[in-house]
């Protein structure tokens, strides 16, 4: 199946280009950018869905399509990307973020890659990711950070499933990195619904300084 | 005695961690990754004694991020660290509280050795803290009410994080 997903474009003010969707960035890149444009109005129209879309462009020539849809989003089938390119792509990125250094309320690479993937596909990702993390097919460091992001992002049609992922982690996993990106994830999402979860972690929990943040996130769902 | 207090990631320094080859007084060689040097300098913050500033430093280190999130740190007793021959300097912090940034200090003239010694101290002597995401939300949102930041200098994503 063709990747790439041509979406024609119009403006008020520049005449009419093509522009290339790219799947595995999740990105409109315009071949014939110029960086010293001032920001316009255009509207989006999908070949394949026809679903239309009006946003302002950015002085960068290469967006995020997940910051600027504001319809429904459509099936990755939809935009001509296949499961396994889903799946691949994620490897890829789980693969490249092993070398990068992470740091509390900042962004990276693969937050931001993570962040966009998890946004437009829901719960395909979210499935993937999990599949990922299970199999051990990235460093802990790099689980962990997934599952800080996992429980920051706000959508709340996948926040059940975000919970159960983030809450099998913190039981289950035989690493205290990622029981602690797992428990800050669950502290994101800061829904009550983990409390008994929490419960059951705080009873089995073996590392005290993890001990102790886990009856801080106690106290955190009980006091809201 | 005042306290210093350097940014660290809670995880890379849990005592006895479950890795079953690590020893029992070890660190994690990853922790390291928490106490990168510029110019063989370190970026802390100097904490009163009452630790009546701790809060607003912790909301003005918050305050140089892409988003809330939680902060982690140690805090260790800074005479401990000029009688092992640390060496400070006052420099400026450059976060958007101006008044703030007078309680920046660089730990200087840092050799590897004493590297591994500072990791050491927080290892074994620092406290070591999380202030939760909610809590530095709050702090972030009474110091921009307040006028202690300087509004134009937190990053947009932050501000959007924080939904004022």
């Amino acid at each position: 199946m063709n990747a790439y997903a041509p979406i024609s474009i119009s403006s008020d003010s520049s005449s009419v280009s093509q522009l290339m969707f790219d799947p595995s960035t999740l990105s409109l890149a315009d071949q014939t950018s110029d960086m010293s444009r001032p920001k316009h109005r255009y509207e989006f129209v999908s070949s394949n869905t026809r679903k239309r879309v009006r946003s302002t462009w950015p002085l960068s020539p290469v967006f995020h399509l997940a910051d600027y849809l504001d319809f429904d989003v459509p099936s990755s089938t939809e935009l001509g990307i296949t499961h396994e390119t889903l799946q691949i792509r994620l490897q890829e990125m789980f693969d490249e973020a092993r070398y990068e250094v992470f740091e509390d309320g900042m962004e990276s690479s693969f937050s931001q890659n993570l962040s966009h993937l998890l946004r437009f596909f829901g719960e395909v990702a979210l499935d993937l990711i999990s599949e990922i993390m299970v199999t051990k097919r990235a460093t802990e460091e790099v689980i962990s950070e997934s599952l800080r992001w996992i429980g920051r992002i706000e959508q709340p049609h996948t926040n059940t499933i975000r919970r159960r992922l983030l809450e099998g982690f913190l039981l289950n996993s035989p690493s205290g990195r990622i029981r602690d990106g797992a428990l800050l994830g669950i502290a994101s999402l800061d829904d009550p619904h983990s409390l008994d979860s929490l419960h059951l972690a705080l009873e089995k929990e073996s590392v005290p300084g993890i001990t102790d943040d886990i009856q801080q996130v106690i106290s955190q769902l009980q006091d809201r | 005695m005042p306290l210093i207090l350097r940014g660290i990631r809670k995880g890379k320094w849990n005592r006895n961690p479950d890795l079953g080859w690590l020893g029992e007084d070890e660190i994690q060689a990853d922790a390291f990754g928490d106490l990168s040097t510029s110019g063989n300098k370190l970026s802390v913050w100097r904490i009163e004694d009452d630790q009546s500033n701790l809060k607003r430093i912790v909301a003005a280190i918050s305050a140089t991020k892409d988003r809330v999130s939680n902060l982690d740190y140690a805090l260790i007793v800074q005479e401990y660290l000029l009688e092992n021959g640390f060496r400070f300097d006052q420099t400026p912090g450059t976060t958007p509280d101006e008044g703030a940034n007078s309680w920046h200090l660089d730990v200087v003239e840092l050799t590897a050795t004493k590297l591994v010694l500072l990791a050491d101290v927080i290892h074994k002597q620092s406290e070591i803290i999380r202030i939760p995401e909610k809590t530095v939300r709050g702090l972030l949102i009474d110091g921009i009410r307040s006028g202690q930041f300087d509004e134009t200098k937190l990053k947009e994503s932050l501000m959007g994080n924080l939904k004022l």
